[in-house]
This record gives C-alpha cells, sequence and structure tokens, in this order.
C-alpha cells in the first residue's frame, strides 16, 4: 500500500509514560502492554514498592476476552495526495500502552491495566 | 462459505489545522492516517470505599 509523508509544522506533547509510542511517519504492528497499581496511601512512610504485587490481584488474572477475529477485508487503498499535513497538535498526555501516530499504523493490539488500592493509617 | 470484503479506499487531502486533546491513556490511539485494524482492551479496578453510596452531595458555591 502506498504511503503518505508526512508534513508537521508544529506538535506540542507534554506526556509520553508506562509504553506508550509517539511516532511520525509509518508502523506495521503495535503490541503495547502495560501494568499499573495506583496506590493513594496516608501517612509519611515509604517502602520500597509499596507493598504492591501483580500477583495479588485478580485484575491481572483475568482473561481479556478478545473479539473473534472478523471476515478477510480485501482492502485497497489510493492516495491521491502523496502527503499528510499537520500544523497544530496539542497533547498533554499519552500513557499506559496509549499510541499517538501521525501516518499509518497497520495493526495495534494493546492492553492495559490499572488497579486504584487506597491504604490508610488507621486499622 | 468464508464472505471476503471487498474495500477500496481513495485518501484525498488529510490536513490537520488545529487539535488539542487532554490525554490519550489505557490503550487507546490518537491516529492522524491509515489503519487496517484495532484490537484493544483496557481492565480498571477501583477501591470498594471509593462506590458512593446513597446521594453524592454537590459541592457548595
Amino acid at each position: 500500500m502506498e504511503k503518505r509523508t508526512v508534513h508537521t509544522e508544529k506538535i506540542r506533547l507534554n506526556g509520553l509514560t508506562y509504553s506508550a509510542i509517539f511516532n511520525i511517519g509509518d508502523t506495521k504492528l503495535a503490541r503495547p502492554r502495560s501494568k499499573g497499581i495506583a496506590v493513594q496511601k496516608e501517612g509519611a512512610s515509604f517502602q520500597e514498592d509499596h507493598g504492591a504485587d501483580f500477583n495479588e490481584y485478580e485484575l491481572f488474572q483475568q482473561k481479556a476476552n478478545w473479539p473473534p477475529p472478523g471476515p478477510p477485508v480485501q482492502k485497497m487503498t489510493i492516495q491521491h495526495r502523496g502527503t499528510i499535513q499537520v500544523n497544530r497538535l496539542n497533547i498533554i498526555g499519552v500513557t499506559q500502552s496509549a499510541i499517538f501516530q501521525v501516518g499509518s499504523i497497520n495493526q495495534v493490539d494493546s492492553e492495559a491495566r490499572l488497579k486504584h488500592t487506597r491504604k490508610y493509617l488507621s486499622g | 462459505m468464508i464472505r471476503t470484503v471487498n474495500m477500496e479506499v481513495h485518501n484525498w487531502e488529510l490536513c490537520v489545522a488545529n487539535v488539542e486533546v487532554g490525554t490519550v491513556t489505557a490503550s487507546s490511539v490518537f491516529l492522524v492516517g491509515d489503519n487496517d485494524s484495532f484490537v484493544m482492551s483496557s481492565f480498571y479496578d477501583t477501591p470498594p470505599e471509593a462506590t458512593a453510596i446513597g446521594t453524592i452531595v454537590p459541592l457548595s458555591g
């Protein structure tokens, strides 16, 4: 499939974290995975790993129910203009297996898991 | 009988003047361009005490 070239004037991106992808150009396959535990803790005692362990939570063991593959698709693309023009793009954050792509990306298979927990001082 | 989807795409002008986005998060995609297939999944879980039981009183003012 023909590809288009990307002309960018100004892209401002503030944050790119936790297996996120920012790409100007073309990508064939992207398979980002991300697992996170967000701990909100009372009190100022800090352990190394905040006592967070992925095996503790069932959320990380669950099977993702991926949709069944659809019918085969024969796609023919004709690019009548050779360029993608981007004048101004302003994004604050791209995070947790997210993708910010200018240009083509053929196949994406991504998964993100986030468990929020709160730890209080009083029992 | 497997039926194939025949698709013909004609791309003409693709020009982004000015776009502002807050955040793109949890296995999502912000794309300016072409794609064939997206398969995405995200799991999210909040602590039990985060669930609001009963009516939520609006902040004053």
